[in-house]
């Protein structure tokens, strides 16, 4: 079992790499069979089909990637500086990953016609928005009201979905102040970011 | 213009563009395309080219629909409501399929990144446009007493260059009407 797993999550890796490289539509079940070395009856018979792959590619990236770059942010000491990293920690990608969000690249390729891969962008928001609230609750002085942190958060979920496409294209040192100034925006509200 | 063709260049853009704006660059070979466009593979592969296609028919897409929402930054009257004026359209665009998938120029960043030149030289004028546009209509604003501190403007500024892949990103999970909102809450903190 504890082999199988292991060499599941290896063809998944290989696999987040090749459909993130080429996008999913141009990536053939051939090209997945050479990449991961694992044959196409094996592949049918762990994951059903290709986008039943695409969903475990997903869970994986969520799992092993995007959330874990949340997780400095329950010690953060100050509320711009804590976002600006996160925001920017998807823009140092590992080997064999792009700049961005895999997660947000499969949805803009493929939510129109796949609802599953929305739900996984919508699955990621969800988090975000849980980890934001309770970040934004360290820094309230306690006058701002509810409907201001809501509309924050949802205005951070959209950075996030932003700086996943504009960043792409951009240097580091761009993306820096792509977020720097955005959030100077969004958080000028927030009492606290002083 | 080749005799064996019966369609005009334009022609073939248009259509490429409309192939390419569903499916992607790269998943569409060239002889799908040659299909697509009914024409021989031979034509695409020896007279126009899958890339040149392709520029053009981005080409194509910046000057139906960016042109025209560069020229209302530019040249309206009014100050922030021009940002609604402008995006509505698209909101509507990406839920009525109007647009196949998105913003063209968003497929483009997130499929072909920085790989291909003549996509970057598209890149290289597209992009300080859009910004040249935001700037007019928030200079615009700040005359007329909706931004009080012309020192934000360059901030704004950033915020707004990532609004097309937010609004595309998030379409896929909320409604339309919660993307207006979402929209002009953005807005709502230019002041």
């Amino acid at each position: 079992m504890r082999a199988k797993e292991f060499s599941r999550n290896r063809t998944l890796e290989k696999c987040i790499s090749l459909f993130w490289e080429n996008g999913f539509g141009a990536t053939a079940v051939n090209d997945i069979v050479k990449r991961t070395g694992v044959n196409r009856f094996s592949l049918y018979e762990e994951f059903g089909n290709k986008e039943g792959l695409l969903l475990a590619t997903l869970d994986l990236y969520i799992e092993r990637y995007a959330l874990p770059r949340l997780r400095p942010l329950t010690n953060v000491e100050h509320l711009q500086a804590g976002l600006l990293a996160f925001y920017t920690s998807f823009f140092e990608p590992p080997v064999g990953h792009q700049k961005g969000c895999f997660i947000v690249a499969m949805a803009l390729e493929l939510g129109n016609v796949q609802p599953e891969v929305s739900a996984k962008l919508d699955e990621y928001l969800r988090c975000l928005k849980a980890e934001f609230l309770s970040l934004l609750k360290r820094f309230t002085i306690g006058s701002e009201t509810e409907d201001e942190c809501d509309v924050l958060i949802e205005q951070l979920q959209g950075l996030y979905c932003s700086g996943a496409g504009i960043g792409i294209i951009l240097t580091s040192s761009e993306v820096e102040h792509y977020f720097t100034g955005a959030l100077r925006v969004l958080l000028s509200n927030w009492k606290q970011n002083a | 213009m080749p005799k064996t063709l019966n369609t005009s260049y334009d022609n073939l853009v248009e259509k490429a563009q409309s192939i390419f704006w569903q499916n992607g660059y790269k998943s569409v070979s060239p002889n799908e395309l040659a299909k697509g466009l009914g024409v021989s593979p031979s034509t695409i592969y020896n007279k126009f080219g899958k890339e040149r296609l392709f520029i053009d028919g981005l080409q194509a897409y910046v000057s139906s629909f960016t042109d025209p929402a560069l020229d209302i930054f530019l040249n309206s009257t009014e100050g922030l409501a021009t940002f609604k004026k402008a995006f509505y359209p698209v909101i509507d665009a990406l839920y009525d399929g109007f647009f196949p998938r998105n913003c063209l120029m968003v497929n483009t960043v997130v499929e072909l990144r920085n790989e291909v030149d003549e996509v970057n030289d598209v890149y290289t004028s597209y992009f300080p446009n859009l910004r040249k546009g935001y700037v007019a209509v928030l200079e615009r604003a700040y005359k007329q007493g909706e931004i009080k501190s012309r020192a934000n403007i360059p901030d704004y500024v950033e915020l707004m260059m990532g609004t097309i892949f937010a609004i595309s990103a998030m379409s896929k999970v909320k409604t339309r009407e919660d993307l207006k909102k979402y929209f002009d809450a953005q807005i709502s903190f230019f002041k």
